[in-house]
């Protein structure tokens, strides 16, 4: 810090002057998700689910309420099916700020064998140095620390 | 895309990468409109309209086109600030080619600006980590950056049999031409055993497998046929751009192999240039290496190499200088630094000194079809742009 201004320190590395602009700003938003809300319903159940066009038949995970395909609005829902196979997968060590107090953790995509569709979640595996890209693993709902539902890949 | 009307860049600018502790994001993207305006032999009056590539969600200003615009004496310029996340500087280009292809400007400037250092490195872990799909990628799994790209290496490296030896063999050239690129942010050499002892960032990637965090600047100035021809003896023709993009959710992706929207644009400036053999037909390029990973896919999409293939072409030695296809003869966004914003712009200098014959002796590529591409990646594949540039 500059003697006679508590605004105005010198940079860590190189000891150029600097200006300590510093706000509060809490980032909270609200994101509708009227469109896809059988989506959080079918976790609380502990089902995973996919929209689907009733027109077209097009699957869309992640859901989207309104077919882009054949533009219509008309979607059911389907649970999605639990066997698959690990196609990508990387252990986090650098995290966000956010999500630093969080133990490292793998975050995996998957390939549902019935669906033929990919799927990116996080992969809870007891020793994370034996996951393999190929080997079977498990779509599943878990709740996290504050109660809320959540998919996840586990070994199977 | 075929282009009616030809363009050429008539001057370039760039400044030192690194962390800038000394200048702000008006001052360090003036250092580098200063040096273009220098290069072209023109006046800020010549200029019709200005582009302006800044991501900056990590720097203080948020009208960055108007700010440094006053700073830089450009006030009363038509302007706009341009998004396509690492691409950014790939498109402020493309909005500044098309204003004159377009015949609505007879000059125009190109300015990729990032102030990356002005904010924590974990806030910046936080921020790069949402270029993607936000709510189903970020929110819910805390997926970064790195990690993005980091599955692509896991899928890649299993189905090619690619070690973590061969990544950093990519890492250990781009940082010897860093070494030898006063205006690169790491300008000293590493080695493979350097690169293995690095820590995690994603695994398999690791620290020197990744570029930097960056402040940097890099202008170019572009011209219709008539006024390029009345300002230089050496105009680099803008041949052809090719612009694609992927899906946000990397789920949405069939597997990890490859970049689709390097594909599409790679084909497409291709096509426009009339390249049917590009490691014949190009004479140097510059490659989006974010990662170590992404080069080597890079020189697959960009039909380089076959498919697999890749690793052979660093294995031996044939994208060095002198090498069947010489790649990021600047140190790349690994050791030059990966300022945002300002990348893709980094890399249309790089490829108009090459042009030139410009570059220091070193690095300078054999120039025999006077034809130089840059490849430039928005995020894991979101956004492509490739580009080729031609004396001819």
């Amino acid at each position: 810090m500059s003697a006679n201004n508590p605004l105005i320190k010198l940079d860590e590395k190189d000891g150029k002057p600097v200006f300590l602009d510093q706000r509060e700003l809490r980032l909270k938003y609200e994101i509708p998700v009227e469109e896809i809300y059988p989506f959080f319903k079918g976790l609380e159940e502990g089902k995973v689910l996919a929209s689907r066009c009733v027109k077209c038949g097009k699957l869309y995970f992640p859901p989207q309420g309104s077919c882009s395909n054949c533009r219509s609005d008309n979607v059911d829902w389907v649970q999605l099916s639990a066997d698959a196979k690990l196609l990508a997968a990387t252990m986090i060590f650098v995290k966000p700020q956010s999500f630093a107090n969080e133990p490292f953790y793998l975050v995996a995509v998957g390939k549902l064998q019935a669906e033929g569709i990919n799927v990116l979640a996080r992969l809870i595996i007891d020793d994370p140095t034996k996951a393999r890209i190929g080997m079977p693993i498990k779509l599943k709902v878990v709740r996290t620390n504050d109660g809320a539902p959540i998919y996840c890949f586990t070994a199977n | 895309m075929c282009m009616s009307s030809k363009v050429a860049v008539v001057g370039v600018g760039i400044t030192k990468f690194g962390r800038r502790s000394d200048a702000n994001l008006n001052l360090l993207a003036w250092q580098s409109i200063k040096s273009a305006l220098e290069d072209a032999g023109v006046e800020q009056k010549d200029i019709d309209f200005y582009s302006v590539g800044n991501v900056g969600i990590w720097s203080e200003e948020a009208l960055p086109a108007i700010t440094l615009g006053e700073y830089a004496g450009l006030t009363s310029k038509g302007t706009m600030r341009v998004e396509a996340a690492c691409a950014t500087g790939s498109a402020a280009i493309k909005v500044a080619h098309d204003a004159i292809a377009a015949g609505s400007a007879k000059m125009a400037m190109a300015v990729g600006v990032e102030k990356m250092y002005s904010v924590p490195v974990p806030t910046i872990v936080e921020l790069i980590g949402r270029a993607g799909n936000y709510f189903w990628e970020f929110e819910n799994f805390g997926l970064t950056f790195p990690g993005y790209y980091a599955l692509y290496a896991s899928a890649y490296m299993n189905k090619y049999e690619v070690k973590e030896e061969d990544l950093a063999l990519v890492s250990v050239k781009n940082h010897y031409y860093g070494s030898l690129n006063p205006y690169a942010q790491f300008q000293k050499s590493v080695t493979v055993d350097e690169v293995m002892k690095s820590k995690y960032v994603a695994y398999p990637l690791k620290l020197l497998d990744s570029s930097p965090i960056t402040d940097g600047s890099a202008a170019v100035i572009l011209a219709n046929e008539e006024t390029a021809k009345k300002l230089t003896d050496t105009p680099v023709w803008i041949k052809s751009q090719g612009v694609a993009s992927g899906s946000a959710n990397l789920s949405k992706r069939e597997d990890y192999l490859s970049l689709d929207a390097s594909v599409e644009a790679a084909n497409q400036a291709y096509r426009g240039a009339g390249i049917t053999h590009p490691i014949k037909q190009v004479d140097v390029a510059t490659v989006h290496d974010c990662f170590t990973i992404a080069e080597l896919i890079a020189y697959e999409d960009l039909g380089l190499a076959e498919r697999g293939k890749a690793v052979q072409l660093v294995r031996e030695q044939q994208t060095y200088k002198g090498g069947a296809i010489p790649v990021n003869l600047d140190g790349g966004l690994k050791a030059k630094g990966h300022p945002i914003g300002a990348t893709g712009v980094a890399m249309a200098v790089e490829a108009v000194k090459q042009l030139r014959r410009e570059a220091p002796p070193q690095r300078q590529a054999d120039i025999r079809n006077g034809v130089a591409l840059t490849h430039n990646v928005g995020g894991t594949g979101h956004y492509a742009y490739v580009t080729l540039y031609s004396i001819n």
